[in-house]
């Protein structure tokens, strides 16, 4: 049994939730660079990361607990990618996907759909990459990207058109 | 390296690339983390004294039953004990009316035992009394054995002779006078009710011994 599963059980015994300061410390950096994996914003990441300690206080008396690590990475994962499918910005984004139908209620696109977006973006081209990833994952307008990255109005609008369109072309490449 | 692990370091890695302050972070999410603990701690704590309180109210409520039970008890026994302090303040053997008479006929032949009962009656031996008059059913023995009952102690008995003299006419002369003694033997009894309802008939009819029973009557009021 690792360290971690020691502490959780110690936990479990004497019921002080203070005995799992440790274990959750150990673990916020990663925790923190997942969630900024899929948010791309430092605050968002922040409070993903404590609603994912939260959903753990809640559930780890009634569960059996064999792998920490993996577990916490789980609901962080999870919190992050409700997140993004409550985010309407990815919404447009994942269009892109063949996956994305609109219906009467949600739109529906996979957990992988996000991923693999999420994987090819750094693929763009640095100028597409950065107003696409500010656009459609941190909800930056037009006018703060150019302002932020010392780009013009309509080199942002460019940028932007055209890392959608080679998005599209490497995610269809890549189920090919 | 698992796929969460490189998302993992991939995010960490894009969040320095942006110029974030990775230790900035980490201070921040220890103390968040910490104070989530902490919280949780208090709260759970809260709820121990909210546990604890609720625990107080059952056992106040569960003290406050106990003491309502005890003080009815309490207050029955007292009532109970008044009713007895009535019948030893006013029980008073009947004077014996029926000794060294001179009797004819069958009468006589049991007079020396009915005159041996009531020296006993007389020097409050009454068991023997009783004992000796249990076999004569006249009025005048009745009314002697049922009140040497009442004096030793055997007021159940006593009750029922003074009921059955009650109910036959037989008894009549002694109607009244029973009337007495039955009330002092429902208040030895701790028969409250029915030696209230005999004490409200007395002193209507200001029968045997009605000033009396308006004392106690005031008393039980």
């Amino acid at each position: 049994m690792s360290t971690d599963e020691t502490i959780i059980l110690a936990y479990k015994k004497s019921g002080n939730k203070r005995l799992l300061s440790p274990l959750f410390k150990k673990y916020n950096d990663k925790l923190f660079g997942l969630a900024y994996y899929y948010l791309h914003n430092r605050e968002s990441a922040i409070d993903t990361v404590m609603e994912a300690y939260e959903v753990v206080l809640k559930s780890i008396d009634s569960k059996e607990i064999t792998y920490y690590k993996g577990w916490v990475q789980s609901i962080c994962r999870n919190i992050c990618l409700k997140k993004i499918r409550d985010d309407k910005k990815f919404e447009e984004l994942a269009e892109i996907s063949d996956d994305f139908m609109e219906s009467d209620t949600d739109p529906v696109y996979n957990d992988e759909t996000i991923d693999n977006i999420l994987e090819l973006l750094p693929q763009l081209k640095e100028k597409q990459h950065v107003c696409v990833k500010a656009f459609y994952l941190e909800s930056q307008s037009y006018e703060d990207i150019a302002n932020n990255y010392g780009m013009t109005f309509k080199e942002v609008k460019s940028a932007i058109q055209n890392g959608k369109r080679n998005l599209k072309l490497m995610f269809e490449k890549k189920l090919d | 390296m698992n796929g969460l692990n490189k998302k993992a370091q991939l995010g960490l890695d894009t969040f320095k690339t942006d110029n974030g302050n990775i230790e900035s972070v980490k201070s921040s999410l220890d103390s968040m983390v910490d104070d989530l603990l902490n919280e949780d701690y208090i709260k759970s704590s809260t709820n121990n004294k909210y546990r604890l309180l609720k625990f107080s109210l059952l056992a106040i409520g569960f003290i406050f039953i106990i003491g309502y039970f005890w003080n009815k008890s309490t207050t029955s026994t007292k009532s109970k004990n008044q009713n007895k302090v009535y019948y030893a303040q006013y029980f008073e053997p009947l004077q014996d009316a029926i000794s060294n008479i001179e009797r004819g006929g069958k009468q006589a032949d049991n007079q020396p035992i009915i005159d041996s009962a009531m020296k006993y009656y007389n020097s409050k031996d009454y068991k023997k009394s009783a004992s000796l008059l249990k076999d004569f059913d006249s009025a005048d023995t009745k009314i002697y054995y049922a009140i040497s009952l009442l004096a030793d102690g055997n007021t159940s008995l006593a009750i029922s002779e003074f009921d059955l003299m009650t109910n036959n006419i037989k008894f009549n002369k002694y109607s009244d006078i029973v009337d007495w003694y039955l009330t002092l033997a429902y208040l030895q009894n701790s028969e409250q009710n029915k030696a209230i309802t005999l004490l409200d008939k007395i002193i209507k009819n200001k029968t045997y011994m009605h000033k009396e029973a308006n004392k106690i009557r005031t008393s039980l009021n």
